[in-house]
């Protein structure tokens, strides 16, 4: 009798997991995370405050009440989520299609860039309201246009749509780097923020500025969720992300959908723009896009393309990097590399345990298998359970195109929407077929 | 199952609670609190200059780590107003290292008056006139002037000893040298120009040539390719010596590799750069933050343009490299003499022309305006008064023996 | 008694809560073909995925020649000389015959010397194999003949054929079935997985029948019999009959002339084709795969541009309208395609979404009119014309869609078709394959069509879910729609068609009365070898009572 070797690690999909199980598991991500992080920043800071100053700066990043009473952080808090949401909501509504649109930097900066135009060639010579109007109107459409262009070759000649958004980016970069040298060409490149056609506040101290962004954001994530469940646009737009040909099938002009879709999308990063330069800065940097753009991806896909949880998202992240810079403050690290490396480290493990979400690991140690074994005895297999890991595979390969499902149960690429790309059809441990 | 969540609710509730009102406590306590705001971090040389800078006061002065805050990656946007804030709400004085964040402390200046502002390289202190709001800078001008005297010290002893190419020497057959900048403006030109004159006080001084020289600029403070680009350009171009003002390595490392001798700013490049350092000019901030701190702890008044002088050691020099000439630390200090004693200046207008004159007046834009209107009448007695009228430089001619390759 | 050449012994797997097999034991006997016997979805391509390495069993345990073995990989698979041959080839089309058999192999080879090995081992069994030609020149029976050989080369003595027939025409599956004979002869074991019927009780020595996972039992193929066959399959005794009910024809409803339609790839998909379809009528579509019918219908659904020729619905052309127009003149279309999910289903959306695929655009506020008597003249009355107006304007511009109606008609489609689904909001790629096609196939004729095309409707069905679906065309067969069927099975086609035309790489072989014809007739005409058209006298596909006019030309 030969020696028997199997497979140390055998992976298999899970059939689905009660809510409230995942929620843990990824709150369980998020605290191991975050105790590493502590271990890490608490042994190798120059001013170390320990484990429990690590969670009180963590904190203060968002609930920090300074001398005079005043809670500016929760404010900026919520502004900052604002405008991550509504990045994020944007790009949403191109996801959704499966349209990949990475230039969410660039249309932002766009908007940007239209709003400090208004306001530095006719704030204080036209009235204000009307350039606010103004101002909003060219914010949107310069955002729009951004994001329209991309879309017409997409649509009329099938270009990588997520090559050419990300290029536009760059292009808006260096556009605004020309008019900030154009209009203030003595001096580092720098643009001082203009006090004409400054956007009404709300309200006094941090609250007043940051109430109207925050009031846009809520009505933004509002109409997009109707827009995208409950009307015919929305519709659309879902069945062309499922299924082109079907949708080409239903008689949709895909052509003109796309054309629409990333309008609105360019048109919501424009928004934003608006918000930024006209309520906020009141000036134009070509870093004034925060790489929004970027986060705002991951947003929606941990988000799950759902407005509800991407709100969640949004805040967590916000919190995470305000509360991880107030720490490197308070620990006296001047290095932000340190606050990245943590902050990756966090979205490691929270994309990681997503892992451990989808499938369940099983280990055949010491010969036995977490399965039952046969009934009947073994005659003198020796059952050599030392992790030869031979071919067998730790984790799922990526899977191939049209992944198929076993025929039984049809549980096909059996993903929770919106099926990303990365972890679908990891049913089998391994995908190799016979040559 | 309704159960778990609420118990999960509560908790989470709870932890929030319990650490906002925790954080919520800020212990009142006598010690001042400084606050600084950087715009990039200790991988910049420009800001960790600044941080060294203040934590080495800070020290001196007895404030310990819980009483210094610094914020990192502050850019020029609003971000720095909000931080400006956050830092008027927990210290009395608060100081920004960058042009652009100019504007964003000034409102918050004029917000919290019983908060000290301070800002290094900024212009608007001696026009805005808000009391708290205060700018420095140093007479830097000084320290490039030094720091071009050692360069022609070098360049001395390579003529001299015939080590020059014939490239080396341009039409005229004075020597030529590189400057690599950053943006075309006053605090850049004011740099060069004082290096220029440094250098060609010294060459004219022991030789019957002169220097010229040629500068680029890459539009960045810290763009390290492309002020490498620029350094090999200006090399090929001839030049037998390069200095920059710039934050990266890429010039240095350039002039090593071609074995070109290099003038540094900001920090000492011995280590990196052992065969070409010659020397470096920077500004020492303890002092100014010395007094910053001094003026907050007695309740003075704090300057509202502050400039360093070589003599409250502010603008300071660094180590003398292996590479320099023989003499050149004596000649330095020599110079240094001369300069302090004010027998020596180093905007001396006979010293320098302009389209082939000496100019007599010169109407310098001082005062921030929209339409950078010049406004004040600078040269008193035959010389250019740098950094007098604002701390920061205004010297913005463009004199002759400099060409610039690539003015915008 | 000799070693069984493979034994199971109470194997499982498991995927998730589903137990795709469960506590499966089997022997196959060496220099035996075994049959393994199941409906679509009892398990068998999972067990031989178990055998041939692609799977680990999560129970139980596999002897080969009776010794226990350890199958991880395809690798441990072939050093026990245990071959199989998928249903879906892996060939790399711009090598040779030989090439390809040899990949993978290992070790060096010259080409002659490859050549003439290949060239051996096809003779020895009876293939007709050409090593130096080219994949992409191959017909589809010839490439399968290249993967055996590429099993046998690495010398399997075990040789498991998944559905082999699945894509040959009668007379390639009787050259199979001789080859096959001839490896049995040199003392191969093979196990063929099949679920037709007949082919089993002819090839097989013995029938392994399989039922939803389980293993039913295994009887010599002497004894038993189609019937006794379908009861093990199935469960219960089933009618194996299909109907065939008589219906009055009506005038052609959709009648195409001189079709030319491209196909991605540039060539001619579809040349020259004339036929039509009568009210009442089924009309089969037979030919290998890839003769066209996925263009066939693309273009008649009006998803693809004809290049020229025409399409006629009652008499009207067509061509050049939109898919959207199409399908409200009462043209419907059920294309299973062979993901299954490619076309007419939305996989991520919901039944209920799925169901409002073609008539969303129409979908309002629900604003009902109010009933008003003509000859009223009342202020009331002119009130409520004026509402019902509005009304009427504001659902024709409503921008929202109305889940109601469309949950109201999925309900339905569940009930009546057997849908087996958590709810009508599942996903439809939850659904198990057979459900699919009944979503499909349910929402086309919800439009109430009166012409219905429909391709491989029954594809991967089980046995009860297939004949629903044929009772269900049956039935709109009663009310008069024309039905245009593209399958792939020739005994059903036979059995439910009224008629049968033939494609062969586009063009037209003929038309036949499926009553009249036979298959090995089929099966020549869809090899190309026997051409109806050309019979003299003979005009195929042009009706005699044509709705279109007389100044459309056509050759005797």
């Amino acid at each position: 009798m030969g020696r028997v070797r199997e497979p140390f690690i055998h992976i298999t999909r899970r059939e689905g997991m009660p809510l409230w199980k995942g929620l843990c598991i990824r709150v369980g991500a998020v605290a191991a995370a975050l105790l590493i992080a502590a271990l890490l920043l608490t042994l190798s800071a120059p001013n170390s405050k320990g484990f429990g100053g690590f969670f009180k700066s963590l904190f203060e990043g968002t609930f920090y009440v300074n001398r005079r009473g005043e809670m500016n952080n929760f404010w900026l808090t919520l502004q900052e989520t604002a405008l991550l949401l509504c990045v994020a909501i944007a790009l949403v509504v191109a996801f959704k299609m499966k349209f990949w649109n990475l230039g969410g930097n660039g249309q932002v900066l766009m908007g940007c860039l239209a709003c400090a135009a208004c306001m530095y060639y006719l704030g204080g010579e036209t009235e204000d309201p009307l350039v606010w109007l103004l101002m909003l109107v060219a914010s949107v459409a310069a955002g729009a246009v951004w994001a329209l262009i991309p879309a017409l070759f997409k649509a009329f000649f099938n270009t990588n749509e997520s090559l050419f958004t990300l290029m536009m980016n760059y292009v808006a970069f260096y556009l605004v780097v020309f008019f900030v040298a154009l209009w203030y060409p003595e001096g580092t490149g720098v643009m001082p923020p203009l006090s004409d056609a400054n956007l009404p506040t709300f309200g006094a101290g941090q609250m007043g500025k940051s109430l109207p962004v925050i009031l846009v954001a809520v009505l933004v994530t509002a109409a997009i969720f109707c827009y995208l469940r409950f009307s015919k646009h929305g519709y659309e737009i879902g069945l062309i992300g499922d299924s082109k040909n079907t949708a080409r099938y239903a008689g949709i002009n895909v052509k003109k959908v796309i054309i629409r879709t990333l309008v609105l999308s360019g048109a919501l990063c424009g928004l934003v723009g608006f918000l930024l330069v006209g309520s906020i800065n009141h000036m134009v940097s070509k870093t004034m896009d925060g790489n929004r753009g970027f986060t705002g991806i991951m947003v929606a896909w941990m988000g799950k393309f759902n407005p509800l949880i991407m709100t969640g998202v949004s805040l967590f992240i916000v919190f995470l990097t305000r509360g991880m810079a107030q720490v490197c403050s308070d620990f006296g690290i001047s290095n932000d590399a340190l606050s990245d490396v943590v902050i990756g480290l966090i979205y490691f493990f929270l994309i990681g345990c997503e892992f451990f979400i989808s499938y369940r690991v099983h280990f055949n140690v010491a010969g036995r298998r977490s399965r039952p074994a046969p009934e009947f005895a073994v005659e003198g297999a020796q059952k050599d359970g030392s992790s030869e890991a031979s071919d067998a595979s730790g984790a799922p390969e990526a899977p191939p195109e049209a992944s198929e499902a076993p025929e039984e149960t049809g549980a096909g690429r059996g993903e929770e929407a919106p099926a990303p790309p990365d972890a679908s059809g990891g049913a089998r441990q391994r995908q190799e077929e016979e040559t | 199952m309704k159960k778990k969540w609420m118990a999960m609710g509560l908790a989470a509730a709870m932890t929030v609670a319990g650490v906002a009102a925790l954080a919520g406590c800020t212990p009142a306590d006598d010690e001042i609190t400084v606050g600084f705001i950087a715009l990039h971090d200790d991988n910049s040389t420009y800001d960790k200059n600044f941080l060294d800078a203040i934590r080495e006061a800070c020290a001196n002065k007895g404030i310990d780590d819980d009483h210094l805050i610094i914020y990192t990656n502050v850019p020029e946007e609003n971000d720095c107003y909000d931080k400006a804030v956050d830092l008027a709400g927990r210290c009395d004085v608060v100081f920004a290292d960058s042009f652009g964040h100019e504007p964003f402390i000034l409102a918050a200046a004029k917000e919290f008056p019983e908060v000290q502002f301070c800002h290094a390289t900024g212009t608007m202190a001696h026009t805005e006139g808000v009391a708290n709001h205060h700018n420095a800078f140093a007479h830097i001008y000084e320290g490039r002037y030094l720091a071009g005297v050692a360069a022609g010290m070098k360049l001395v002893e390579m003529h001299e000893a015939g080590e020059l190419e014939a490239a080396n020497y341009d039409a005229d057959g004075n020597i030529k040298i590189g400057y690599v900048g950053a943006y075309p403006y006053a605090e850049v030109v004011s740099g060069y120009t004082s290096f220029f004159l440094g250098a060609q006080s010294v060459v004219e001084e022991e030789t019957d040539i002169s220097v010229s020289m040629e500068v680029t600029y890459t539009s960045s403070w810290f763009d390290e390719a492309a002020e490498r680009e620029s350094a090999n350009n200006l090399m090929s171009r001839g030049a037998a010596l390069i200095s920059q003002h710039a934050d990266s390595m890429g010039a240095p490392s350039a002039c090593e590799v071609k074995d070109v001798p290099n003038v540094s700013y900001n920090g000492s490049t011995a280590n990196a750069c052992p065969n070409t350092y010659i020397i470096s000019s920077r500004i020492n901030w303890v002092p100014y933050f010395e007094y910053m701190i001094d003026c907050v702890m007695n309740g003075e008044e704090i300057a509202a343009d502050w400039t360093g002088t070589l003599a409250n050691g502010a603008v300071a020099l660094t180590e003398v490299g292996a590479a320099a000439a023989e003499g050149t630390a004596e000649k330095i200090e020599e110079v240094k003499a001369q300069l302090m004693a004010g027998t020596l200046h180093v905007f001396d207008c006979s010293k320098f022309t302009v389209n082939g004159e000496h100019i007599t007046e010169y109407m310098a834009d001082v005062d921030t305006d929209e339409g950078y209107e010049k406004d004040t009448q600078v040269i008193e007695n035959g010389v250019f008064m740098e950094s007098k009228y604002r701390s920061a430089p205004y010297f913005d001619l463009r004199i002759d023996g400099i060409t610039e390759l690539n003015a915008d | 008694m000799a070693e069984p050449a493979l034994e199971l012994k109470h194997v499982s797997k498991y995927f998730g809560s589903v137990a795709a097999n469960k506590d499966i034991s089997l022997t196959l006997e060496k220099g035996e073909i075994l049959a393994l016997l199941g409906e679509n979805g009892s398990g068998k391509t999972t067990l031989m995925n178990m055998i041939s390495g692609i799977y680990y069993p999560d129970e139980g345990r596999i002897f080969v020649d009776g010794q226990e073995a350890v199958i991880s990989s395809p690798q441990d698979a072939f050093r026990l000389k245990i071959g199989m041959v998928h249903q879906h080839f892996k060939l790399i089309d711009i090598f040779t015959a030989a090439q390809n058999v040899v990949l993978g192999a290992g070790g060096r080879y010259g080409v002659r010397r490859i050549n003439e090995q290949v060239g051996s081992i096809a003779r020895k069994y009876g293939f007709e194999l050409d090593p130096q030609k080219k994949i992409y020149d191959m017909s589809v029976s010839e490439k399968q003949t290249v993967e055996i050989v590429k099993v046998l080369y690495r010398g399997a003595d075990i040789l498991i054929l998944d559905e082999p027939t699945a894509v040959l025409t009668p007379q390639e599956t009787e050259k199979l079935f001789s080859v096959m004979r001839a490896m049995k002869e040199d003392g191969k074991s093979i196990i063929i997985i099949t679920h037709k019927l007949h082919e089993v009780m002819e090839i097989s020595d013995r029938v392994a029948v399989l039922r939803k996972g389980e293993y039913i039992g295994c009887v010599p193929t002497a004894e038993a019999s189609e019937a006794s066959l379908t009861e093990m399959m199935v469960g219960q005794k089933v009618e194996l009959n299909i109907e065939r009910p008589q219906t009055e024809f009506d005038r052609p409803l959709l009648e195409i002339r001189d079709l030319c339609v491209r196909s991605d790839e540039g060539s001619r998909a579809i040349d020259g084709l004339s036929f039509f379809i009568r009210g009442g009528e089924i009309l089969g579509v037979a030919g290998v795969a890839g003769c066209g019918q996925r263009e066939l219908c693309e273009a008649i659904a009006g998803l693809r541009k004809v290049e020229s020729g025409g399409i006629y619905h009652e008499g009207e052309s067509i061509v050049g309208l939109s898919p959207r127009a199409i399908s409200e003149k009462g043209i419907a279309m059920s294309f299973i395609p062979e993901d299954r999910l490619g076309m007419g289903l939305a996989p991520s959306l919901s039944v209920t979404d799925n169901m409002m695929l073609k008539n969303y655009p129409t979908h309002g506020y629900g604003i009902e009119p109010v009933p008003v008597e003509p000859g009223d003249d009342s202020p009331r009355a002119k009130g409520l014309r004026i509402r019902n107006r509005l009304g009427a304007f504001l659902n024709r511009h409503c921008p929202f869609v109305d889940r109601r109606q469309a949950r109201r008609e999925a309900e339905q489609v569940i009930e009546e078709l057997g849908v087996v689904t958590p709810s009508a909001e599942t996903p439809v790629r939850r659904l198990s394959g057979g459900n699919v096609q009944k979503v499909l196939l349910g929402r086309e004729i919800l439009t109430d069509p009166n012409v219905l095309i429909t391709a491989y409707p029954v594809r991967g069905l089980d046995i009860n879910s297939s004949y629903l679906i044929y009772d269900i065309l049956n039935r709109r067969k009663r009310e008069g729609t024309g039905i245009l069927f593209i399958g792939e099975d020739l005994d059903v086609m036979l059995a439910l068609c009224d008629k049968i035309m033939v494609l062969c790489h586009g063009r037209l072989m003929g038309v036949v009365h499926a009553a009249k014809t036979s298959k090995e007739e089929l099966g020549l005409m869809m090899a190309g070898a026997l051409d109806l058209m050309e019979e003299k006298g003979k005009v195929m596909g042009v009706a005699k009572d044509s709705l279109i006019g007389e100044d459309e030309t056509w050759d005797a």
